[in-house]
């Protein structure tokens, strides 16, 4: 769509951004009246390169450098344990800067323009302001997969409480988190300062006397999204290189693969046997880890089908992952998820 | 002499109140950037835009 390359004329007068010119960020040709000359050496994202934006902000761009948005460390790390150490150099050199990698945000898509997902660019956020925050677009539309359409209730499932109250992405996850420390974290589980529930609800505070017998004998043994996660939730299947993965709602308890001792609501990571074939990776210690994650769905209710009755899961088992629920020629570590029956 | 040249003037006059109905001051007063030209105007855009192709591989983020 032609408008989201449209620039707000009102602005670049007010807008100190503007002060030296398109192309002091843009490059191409300013004098030219023909389109291909005009775009010549154009760089469309500017911030791409952090020392665009590092020379005014650079306390911000400094830490960000390091920041799990830019580095996409996460995806490596997820992946990384289920190759031998020379399948880890090829992915790294086939397969991390290539694919993942290319995913890495910049300054210019959270605050100016959207970046392209799945081949469709919807391009600037605000007739190019540079925006601190805009949820629809600055974390929808990377995180609008899983968590943004869970988050609204737009996935089928019923909408969290919280976005219902009116909170948006950034009352939970402040801009400390999303621009970094300066720590260059492998995975998001090693940030400390990440948000958690306790940090606004504190167990017994405002509990009935029901809910807070519940919380006690819970309290070690379960996440809080183990009673909380009101519905199924985005799970992938089958994803290989290039060709992306498919999806399909469920909801899946089962033991935490990091303690392997609490209970939680479990996600399916796409990546199965064959992922990587094409790349040339067989992944030698596939079966290391499990094809199934811990997860925090964001479709959280204070009032669910296993707050309502103990029976639930203490005599349904209702949703628990089970040997007949795991995905085919799955991980062998799949079957450690498994919660056992008490005789 | 003096008449012709109160011609030259009158004809420079006229033709620089021309150029400024055509290029407002503003836009003279700072460096014209075509840039800003083009992507102000929602119908130039709307003429030069041409929908980009979806490879069928992209995938859903």
């Amino acid at each position: 769509m032609y408008r989201a390359f449209l620039v707000d004329k009102d602005i670049i007068k007010k807008d100190i951004h503007f002060s030296e010119g398109c192309t002091s960020c843009h490059k191409g040709n300013p004098k030219a009246w023909d389109r291909k000359i005009a775009h010549k050496g154009l760089i469309s994202r500017p911030s791409k390169d952090l020392l665009t934006c590092e020379s005014c902000h650079g306390d911000v761009v400094k830490k960000f450098r390091n920041s799990m948005h830019f580095t996409t460390a996460g995806l490596r790390e997820g992946v990384k344990g289920r190759f031998s150490e020379q399948e880890l150099k090829v992915f790294d050199s086939k397969v991390f800067e290539a694919s993942c990698r290319s995913c890495h945000a910049s300054c210019g898509d959270c605050h100016v323009s959207a970046p392209v997902i799945g081949g469709v660019k919807s391009g600037l956020i605000k007739g190019h302001r540079f925006v601190k925050r805009d949820e629809g677009k600055t974390c929808a539309l990377c995180h609008g997969g899983r968590v943004y359409p869970e988050f609204t209730g737009e996935y089928g499932g019923t909408a969290d409480i919280h976005y219902q109250k009116g909170m948006v992405c950034v009352d939970c996850h402040k801009k400390g988190e999303l621009h970094g420390d300066g720590v260059a974290y492998k995975s998001m589980k090693e940030i400390k300062d990440r948000p958690k529930c306790i940090n606004c609800h504190k167990i017994g505070e405002k509990d009935s006397e029901k809910a807070m017998e519940a919380h006690m004998i819970h309290k070690d043994r379960l996440s809080c999204y183990a009673c909380h996660s009101s519905s199924p939730y985005r799970n992938c299947y089958n994803c290989h290189l290039g060709k992306g993965a498919e999806s399909k709602p469920n909801f899946f308890l089962g033991i935490n693969p990091r303690d392997k001792k609490t209970f939680t609501t479990l996600r399916l990571v796409p990546t199965v046997r064959n992922t990587f074939k094409s790349a040339g990776i067989n992944m030698e210690n596939f079966d290391k880890l499990p094809n199934y994650w811990d997860t925090a769905p964001h479709n959280i209710r204070k009032r669910t089908d296993r707050t309502r009755s103990c029976d639930v899961c203490h005599k349904e088992r209702r949703d628990y992952l089970t040997s007949d629920k795991l995905i085919k020629d799955g991980s062998k570590a799949n079957l450690n998820l498994i919660i056992k029956e008490k005789k | 002499m003096y008449a012709i040249w109160l011609s030259y003037s009158a004809k420079f006059f006229i033709l620089l109140i021309g150029i400024m109905v055509i290029f407002p001051g503003d836009a003279l007063s700072q460096q014209i950037e075509t840039c800003v030209g083009c992507h102000t105007s929602d119908k130039t855009l709307k003429m030069l835009y041409k929908p980009v192709k979806i490879e069928s591989a992209e995938a859903e983020g």
